[in-house]
């Protein structure tokens, strides 16, 4: 992809405290490691990894939920770090972040609308009579009915409410989507419609995505390029084709070899 | 999995060792399950489950959440509480011939901890967090086995080692929080297998896994068939790991098993549209340009199955039959023992011009 980055980390790493009992181990564990990564609009970065290996980590650290120990977060080129109040509020609302669980961050107590209605609100980006279309053309976006709006989370199933999470992170137009194991939780027919919705979303929006997942098969489908963590570290990545195509590491030919290939119908 | 040769050695023919008077290992019909739903109603969860399980076979059970596939396995020996839970009238689960469905709870208890092994999802919640794990495996020795504690805990000590602990020793010790959770899961097996079953039921044992450790539990799994010839019922949502392990594939839908085969010509040409499309919605890590397939609506919660064909408002190929007459289970071919739950096998013409939606289509 040309340009500069969107989004980038530059040798970042992220320390934490051990846990208690293990002993001796003062300087804590290294989630992430010295790892350099761009994310770019209409582009997918899929990070890829078993647990532990770092991958939600760093998609904390991409999003601000996490500052590094070292190294930097760049947003169009400037650190995290140095952004001024507006250019913060620029970055908070130009990067996004989407739940494994939406339920567990969607408060069962208010109404989809209200929810939608207060994102907005906060970001300064509609009000009153203008909020309302607005929520009804973005529950439309992510094929929901306009009544969903006056349902509580608690009324829709796992896709939909995955539908609702993207919904929100949606709503303050963003250009790249942190995404932490999106489809994971969910029925496999139901997968299949989360990500035909998130590449629909690419294609009309332009949105870049960092796909962080422990499922291959699900890259495969939605990956442009891959970084395949390992113990903090990325010990491969390269476009999405060629790695998958000829994986050189041997952590990466173990990982797609223990992979179980479904039969293909006919 | 192929049949016959030297690596098969020590699995009995799936026909012989093991079958009572009456056939199959495991022979279940009609099985029905309700429970009581939130207004106090019976709600029918299981529906008409009919199967087979011969011995040294390997049965995989698929389905979507809610589709009454942990439900069918639990019911088999009665491992849900009845009330709220209650088997229907006229449900036969034969084990060697003998009727399970209203046997004795001190029978059942017996054939749950000795004939009959399970294996569920999250090892954690299956293990008792406050007991060791040696303990815990040595356990159903001294229930079932009348073995002395020193004995017991030496028979422990070798089934830690052929589930491939890395330390037996440190592991029969250990408490469950101790070890990562595929060393759980493998503890877990070594519980489930201690008394010598002649059928290992294992309720999506890796889903909670990373995928190296998966490979080597269904490795594990496969090692230990071969050894010991016991039977496997896999319950799994995972398409895939079951095409790597099943000898015979039951797909469930809505409380019903809507198609059932050998697992070879089951993935290659499924028969029944759900089937198809379950299958088309998994991405293979081969095959970028693969399209998925997008199935309509929604999975049907007990008490809201549709009339008819459970699958007809999904279905790609639904016309009116489907709506108003239920399929009964037909025969795809002579012998192979493959049967869909379709009206398709009557009226095969109907599948012309229609079909799944594709992901970005």
């Amino acid at each position: 992809m040309n340009g500069p980055p969107t989004l980038a980390s530059e040798r970042v790493t992220r320390r934490f405290p051990s846990r208690g009992g293990r002993g001796g181990d003062t300087d804590g564990v290294l989630a992430v490691d010295g790892v350099s990564v761009e994310l770019h609009r209409g582009e997918t970065l899929a990070l890829v990894g078993e647990s532990g290996s770092g991958k939600s980590t760093l998609g904390r650290l991409l999003v601000g939920l996490e500052r590094p120990d070292a190294g930097e977060i760049r947003f169009e080129g400037r650190a995290l770090g140095e952004l001024d109040r507006e250019e913060k509020r620029r970055f908070r609302r130009r990067v996004q972040m989407v739940f494994q669980d939406p339920y567990g961050s969607l408060n069962p107590r208010i109404t989809v609308g209200a929810m939608l209605r207060e994102v907005l609100r906060v970001h300064g980006l509609a009000r009153g009579r203008a909020a309302g279309a607005r929520i009804d053309a973005l529950l439309e976006r992510v094929g929901l009915d306009a009544g969903a709006a006056v349902r509580y989370p608690h009324a829709f199933s796992g896709g939909q409410r995955q539908r609702i999470g993207i919904a929100r992170a949606l709503a303050v137009e963003p250009h790249l989507l942190i995404a932490d194991e999106p489809v994971s939780a969910l029925d496999v027919s139901v997968q299949a419609k989360i990500l035909d919705l998130l590449l629909r979303l690419q294609r009309d929006l332009g949105l870049g995505y960092l796909f962080i997942s422990h499922d291959l098969a699900v890259v495969r489908v939605v990956a442009d390029r891959v970084a395949v963590m390992k113990a903090g570290r990325v010990v491969e990545t390269g476009p999405a084709d060629d790695l998958f195509g000829a994986p050189r590491e041997g952590y990466t030919k173990a990982l797609f070899a223990a992979v179980p290939r479904l039969p293909q119908p006919t | 999995m192929s049949a016959g040769g030297a690596a098969d050695a020590g699995r009995p023919a799936p026909s012989a060792a093991g079958a009572g008077p009456d056939g199959p290992l495991l022979r279940v019909r009609d099985l029905g399950v309700s429970f009581a739903g939130p207004h106090g109603e019976q709600l029918r969860a299981v529906d008409g489950v009919s199967f087979d399980l011969a011995a040294g076979e390997a049965l995989g059970l698929v389905g979507e959440s809610g589709c009454g596939k942990s439900l069918t396995a639990l019911s088999l020996v009665r491992l849900v509480d009845e009330p709220p839970a209650r088997t229907a009238p006229g449900s036969s689960v034969r084990y060697r011939g003998e009727e399970l469905v209203g046997a004795p709870p001190s029978r059942l208890r017996r054939v749950r901890g000795a004939e009959i092994g399970f294996v569920f999802q999250e090892p954690m919640t299956s293990l008792n967090p406050v007991k060791r794990v040696g303990y815990q495996v040595a356990e159903p020795l001294i229930a079932h086995e009348g073995l002395s504690r020193a004995a017991a805990r030496d028979r422990a000590r070798e089934l830690l080692a052929r589930v491939e602990l890395p330390d037996p020793e440190r592991a029969l010790r250990a408490y469950p929080h101790e070890l990562s959770g595929g060393m759980r899961q493998r503890a877990l097996i070594a519980m489930a297998i201690a008394c010598g079953p002649s059928i290992l039921v294992a309720d999506e044992p890796t889903t909670a896994l990373d995928v190296t450790v998966q490979a080597q539990i269904l490795e594990l799994l496969a090692r230990l068939r071969r050894e010991t010839g016991m039977a496997l019922l896999l319950i799994s949502h995972d398409l895939a790991v079951v095409g790597e392990v099943a000898d015979r594939v039951a797909v469930m839908y809505a409380g019903q098993i809507v198609e059932r085969g050998p697992a070879a010509e089951l993935f290659r040409a499924p028969s029944h549209p759900y089937t198809e499309g379950l299958l088309r919605a998994v991405p293979s890590i081969e095959r970028r340009d693969r399209r998925l397939a997008v199935i309509p609506g929604r999975v049907p919660a007990p008490g809201s199955w549709p009339a008819a064909c459970r699958f007809h408002p999904r279905c790609p190929y639904a016309w009116e039959r489907c709506a108003t007459e239920a399929p009964p289970e037909a025969a795809l071919d002579e012998e192979g023992g493959r049967h869909s739950r379709c009206w398709l096998v009557a009226e095969p013409a109907r599948r012309a011009g229609h079909g799944y939606v594709e992901v970005g289509g």
